[in-house]
C-alpha cells in the first residue's frame, strides 16, 4: 500500500511524541507499505499561526498527489486529520491538548479562546469524515467522546525497545524517568521524599525546562542524599536503571498514554500513579501490579514506604505487571494490521 | 616500605593515556564512556580541596585505582602502580590507607600539593604510622570497620546507586550483545529504507541532471549574446587576449549588469573616431594654451573609457594617464596602449601629489556620481593641479530640454542632471577660477523648426540648443 502518514512537528521538539511517528513509519515499512511521512509545523503560539496551519490544511487533497494515487492516509496529530482522503484513518496521538483538557477558560486570551472554538469545530467536522478512528488510549478516546462527541477505539503500541526490558536484583531506589516538565510533576515526587520513612532513594532521569527548578527544589529541602536528578541515560543505563528499580514512580498529570508505565511492567517493577494520571491507569491495577495514589507527596510516600518495608510484596507486584502486559500482546504487527484493515 | 612513593615500571610498555583537558581529572574517572548520569555524577563528585571519599569507597578495585590515580596525579595508573595497590588492596589494606599513601606521593603532591584529609581520618592516619605493629593493625582494623560502614551507605546513596547502575552496565556483556541484535535489527528494519532513500537519491539526481542541461542551454544563448557583442565591441575580446593587462583587470566574464551596460554603451555612445574628433576640436586649444602658460606636466582623464581623449593628448605631446572604474572600458584603452588604471576617481586622484598635474578632465562622469562624490572629487582635482591647472567637466546640458527630460535618461546609471550655474558655483567653491562655459553639440540644423519668429526661436533654443556643456576652470595660479 502507499500510504501518507501525517503528524505535526514542534521544531527541535524531541519526545515520545517523536520517536512515536518514526516508530509507526518503520512499521509501516517493516510490513513492506511504501511510506511518506508528512510533518505540519507546529508552533503552540501565536493563535494566528495556528488558525493558518489549520486552514492550510483543511480539505487539502491528498487523493493522488502530483498523479500518484495514495491507498490511505494515517494522521496522528491535530490537524493533519483535516486534509482530504477517501479513505482517512485517524489514530489520534492527542489533540491541541491546550484547547481541551488544559485550557483554563480564566487563563486563556480572548483570541485563544474563539480559536479553541474553532478547533473543536474543526477537530469535531473532520474526525467524523475520518473511515476509522482509533486512539492511542482510553484516555485520548474519551477525551475525544467528550469534548467532541466522537467515538473511537483503543489501539495500544508497545513502548519502543521494550524487548530489551528485564528485571535485576532490587536496589533500594525508585526510578521516574520523564522530561523534567510541569505536567509530569516531578515535583510531587521530590516533596514525597520529605515525608518517606523508609531509606530509599529517589532517581529522576531525563532533562527539562525544570531542571533548575526541581534542582532547586531538592536542595532547599536538603534532599541531595536522597534524591538525584541524573539526566540523560543511555539505551543501555535505560535497562539497568528500570532493572534494579525498587519501583518505577509515574505521577505526571492526565497522560495520553505513558510509555513509562509500560516499560515498567515489562521490567516487572511495581508501578506507582497517580489517580488522576489518566493513560497509566488503563494498565495499573491498584494493589496487583502497583500503586495508585491521591495525586499528593504524602500519599506517594506512603506507597513508596509500603513497597520499601515488604520488597516481596512489591516483586509480585512487578511480576504481575509484567504478566498482564504480556498477556496484552501489544506489538506494531498488530497496529499496522489494524490501521491497514 | 621505601618511602611513599607512585610506583612504576622502569619501562612502562605504553604511556599512560592522558586525561581530557576541559573536564577535569574528577570527570575522566569514567574513561570508557561518557554518558549523561557520569557527566551528573562527575559534576557532584569534581575536585575538591577536601577529598570527597564516596566514589572510593563505591568503586571496584580497579575503579578505586584509576579513580584515586586521576583525582591525585592526574593520570591513569600505569600497569606496574595498577598492580601493586591492587595487591594492597587484596591484602586487606584499607582503601583510605591506601588513598592516603596515593596522595602523599611525590608526584602527587608535586601534582596539587598535600591532600587535606578530614581530621579523624589524619588522626588514624597518623597513629598507623607510630612505629609499633599492634597500633598499626590496630589502626587499620578500626579503619576498615569504619570504612565498611561508609561504604554501604555510600553504595546505597543516590550517586553511589547511580555510579553502581553506571557500572553495571559495563560489566554486562550480555547486555553489548543484546544492543548487537538490536544492531543487526535495526540493519534489517532500515534495509528497505535505505532503497528508498537510494530511490529519492536517484530522483534527485534526474532532477539536477535537468537542471544541468537547462543551465548549459542558457550558458549558450548567453555566449551567443556576448560573441555578437565581441564583434561590436573590440574591447571585450582584447581584455581576454592580452596577457599585459592593467591591474584590477581579471575578471573574464561580465556580469549581466556589466555586458548589459557595455552593449548600451555601444548602442547609444558614437563611433570612436568621431568622439576623438570632437574632443580635439572642443578642447585641446584650451590644454595646449595651458601648457604654454605654466609649463608642462601629466594629464589626467576621470573615466577615460575606451581612451579617445588620452590618445589625442598622447598625439599632442602630453603624457596623459586615463582611470576608469569600468574593467572592460579600461582594458580596451588599454589595449591602445594607454596609460590606465582601474579605479574609481576618488581613490585614484588620491594617490595622486599635490600641485603636479597640468590638467584633469572629466568627461560625462560628474553625472553619475553621488553629490558628495562629486563634492569630494572636485576638492581632490583641485588640490592635484598645479597652480594654474586646468578642471575640465563636461556633462549633459539640461538647458535642453529634450535632454533633461529624455536623452539624459538613456543611461540608467546617470542620477541628477547638474546645471552649468550649479557645476560652476561648485567648482568656483573649491578654488577654482572660471575660464569658460562652454555649451557645446546643439542639434544639427535640419532638426530645427523652420522660421525665425519668436515662438519657433524659442522653442529652438529649448529642444534643439547645445546638448553638452563644459565648466573648464583653473586654479589659481601663484601670484
Amino acid at each position: 500500500m502507499r500510504i501518507i502518514v501525517t503528524a505535526s512537528q514542534a521544531p527541535f521538539f524531541h519526545g515520545g511524541g517523536e520517536r512515536h511517528v518514526e516508530n509507526l513509519c518503520s512499521a509501516l515499512r517493516q510490513q513492506g507499505h511504501d511510506v511518506a511521512l508528512l510533518r505540519m509545523p507546529f508552533k503552540f503560539s501565536p493563535a494566528a499561526d495556528i488558525e493558518r496551519l489549520m486552514a492550510f490544511c483543511d480539505g487539502y487533497d491528498l487523493a493522488a498527489p502530483n498523479g500518484r494515487e495514495v491507498d490511505r492516509v494515517i494522521s496522528l496529530q491535530f490537524p493533519g486529520w483535516g486534509m482530504r482522503h477517501p479513505r482517512h484513518v485517524a489514530w489520534l496521538m492527542h489533540q491541541h491538548r491546550a484547547a481541551y483538557e488544559l485550557f483554563d477558560v480564566n487563563d486563556a486570551t480572548p483570541e485563544f479562546a474563539r480559536l479553541r472554538e474553532r478547533i473543536v469545530e474543526y477537530d469535531t467536522r473532520a474526525l467524523s469524515a475520518a473511515t476509522h478512528r482509533f486512539a492511542n488510549s482510553q484516555r485520548v478516546a474519551a477525551r475525544l467522546r467528550q469534548y467532541n462527541g466522537l467515538q473511537a477505539t483503543a489501539l495500544y503500541h508497545p513502548p519502543p525497545d521494550h524487548e530489551a526490558l528485564r528485571c535485576e536484583e532490587s536496589w533500594d531506589y525508585v526510578f521516574f524517568p520523564s522530561r523534567l516538565e510541569g505536567l509530569k510533576r516531578q515535583d510531587l515526587l521530590i516533596e514525597a521524599a520529605r515525608h518517606m520513612r523508609s531509606s530509599t532513594k529517589v532517581l529522576i532521569g531525563g532533562e527539562g525546562p525544570h531542571h533548575e527548578r526541581y534542582q532547586r527544589m531538592i536542595e532547599r529541602h536538603g534532599l541531595t542524599d536522597r534524591v538525584k536528578l541524573i539526566g540523560r541515560f543511555s539505551d543501555a543505563e535505560r535497562i539497568a536503571l528500570f532493572g534494579h528499580a525498587l519501583a518505577v514512580v509515574f505521577p505526571a498529570f492526565d497522560e495520553d498514554l505513558g510509555y513509562v508505565p509500560l516499560e515498567a511492567m515489562y521490567a516487572a517493577k511495581p508501578v506507582v500513579t497517580c489517580s488522576d494520571s489518566g493513560g497509566p491507569l488503563e494498565f495499573v491495577v491498584h494493589g496487583q501490579t502497583g500503586e495508585v495514589v491521591e495525586p499528593s507527596p504524602a500519599a506517594l510516600a506512603e506507597a513508596i514506604d509500603r513497597l520499601a518495608a515488604d520488597p516481596g510484596r512489591a516483586r509480585e507486584m512487578g511480576r504481575a505487571g509484567r504478566e498482564h502486559i504480556l498477556s496484552m500482546r501489544l506489538s506494531w504487527q498488530r497496529v499496522v494490521a489494524t490501521l491497514c484493515a | 616500605m621505601p618511602g611513599f612513593g607512585i610506583r612504576r615500571e622502569a619501562a612502562s610498555e605504553e604511556p599512560p593515556p592522558i586525561p581530557e583537558p576541559d573536564g577535569g581529572h574528577a570527570r575522566a574517572w569514567s574513561p570508557a564512556r561518557q554518558t549523561g548520569i557520569r557527566e551528573a555524577l562527575a559534576d557532584a563528585w569534581s575536585d575538591r580541596t577536601t577529598p570527597d571519599l564516596l566514589p572510593f569507597l563505591v568503586a571496584d578495585g580497579d575503579g578505586f585505582v584509576a579513580l584515586a590515580f586521576l583525582r591525585f596525579v592526574g593520570r591513569l595508573p600505569d600497569p606496574g602502580g595498577r598492580s601493586h595497590y591492587l595487591g594492597l588492596l587484596q591484602q586487606g589494606r584499607p582503601r583510605l590507607e591506601v588513598l592516603a599513601e596515593i596522595g602523599a606521593s611525590a608526584e602527587a603532591v608535586l601534582y596539587q600539593g598535600k591532600p587535606k584529609w578530614p581530621f579523624w581520618l589524619d588522626l588514624m592516619l597518623r597513629a598507623m604510622r607510630m612505629p609499633f605493629s599492634l597500633a598499626r593493625r590496630g589502626g587499620r582494623a578500626v579503619l576498615r570497620r569504619l570504612e565498611g560502614r561508609l561504604a554501604r551507605r555510600a553504595r546505597n546513596s543516590p550517586q553511589g546507586l547511580v555510579w553502581r547502575l553506571a557500572t553495571a552496565v559495563d560489566d554486562r556483556n550480555r547486555i553489548r550483545d543484546r544492543d548487537m541484535d538490536a544492531v543487526a535489527r535495526d540493519f534489517k528494519s532500515h534495509g528497505d529504507a535505505v532503497t528508498q532513500r537510494l530511490g529519492a537519491v536517484d530522483e534527485r539526481l534526474a532532477a539536477a541532471d535537468q537542471r544541468l542541461a537547462k543551465h548549459e542551454a542558457s550558458q549558450a544563448a548567453a555566449n551567443a549574446r556576448f560573441a555578437v557583442l565581441e564583434r561590436d565591441h573590440p574591447a571585450v575580446h582584447a581584455n581576454s587576449a592580452r596577457s599585459d593587462q592593467p591591474p584590477g583587470v581579471v575578471r573574464a566574464d561580465p556580469d549581466p549588469l556589466t555586458r548589459y551596460y557595455l552593449t548600451l554603451e555601444a548602442a547609444f555612445r558614437g563611433d570612436p573616431a568621431r568622439i576623438r574628433q570632437q574632443l580635439e576640436t572642443d578642447y585641446l586649444a584650451l590644454l595646449v594654451e595651458a601648457r604654454e602658460e605654466i609649463g608642462d606636466g601629466p594629464c589626467i582623464d576621470l573615466g577615460c573609457g575606451r581612451g579617445e581623449w588620452l590618445e589625442v593628448l598622447r598625439e599632442n605631446g602630453f603624457a596623459a594617464r586615463g582611470v576608469d572604474l569600468n574593467p572592460y572600458m579600461a582594458a580596451d584603452a588599454h589595449a591602445r596602449g594607454n596609460d590606465v588604471t582601474v579605479a574609481d576617481a576618488v581613490s585614484f586622484l588620491r594617490t595622486i601629489e599635490d600641485d603636479s598635474v597640468l590638467a584633469i578632465s572629466a568627461f560625462h562622469l560628474a553625472e553619475h556620481l553621488e553629490f558628495a562624490t562629486l563634492y569630494e572629487l572636485i576638492g581632490e582635482c583641485r588640490r592635484a593641479l598645479k597652480p594654474g591647472g586646468r578642471l575640465i567637466l563636461e556633462t549633459p546640458n539640461p538647458e535642453n530640454i529634450w535632454v533633461a527630460t529624455h536623452t539624459f535618461h538613456h543611461d540608467p546609471s546617470h542620477r541628477n542632471p547638474l546645471t552649468p550655474a550649479s557645476l560652476e558655483f561648485l567648482v568656483n567653491h573649491h578654488g577654482l577660477e572660471t575660464i569658460a562655459v562652454l555649451r557645446l553639440h546643439p542639434y544639427p540644423e535640419d532638426a530645427r523648426l523652420p522660421g525665425q519668429d519668436p515662438a519657433s526661436e524659442r522653442l529652438n533654443g529649448m529642444t534643439c540648443g547645445p546638448q553638452d556643456f563644459a565648466v573648464v576652470a583653473r586654479k589659481t595660479p601663484l601670484a
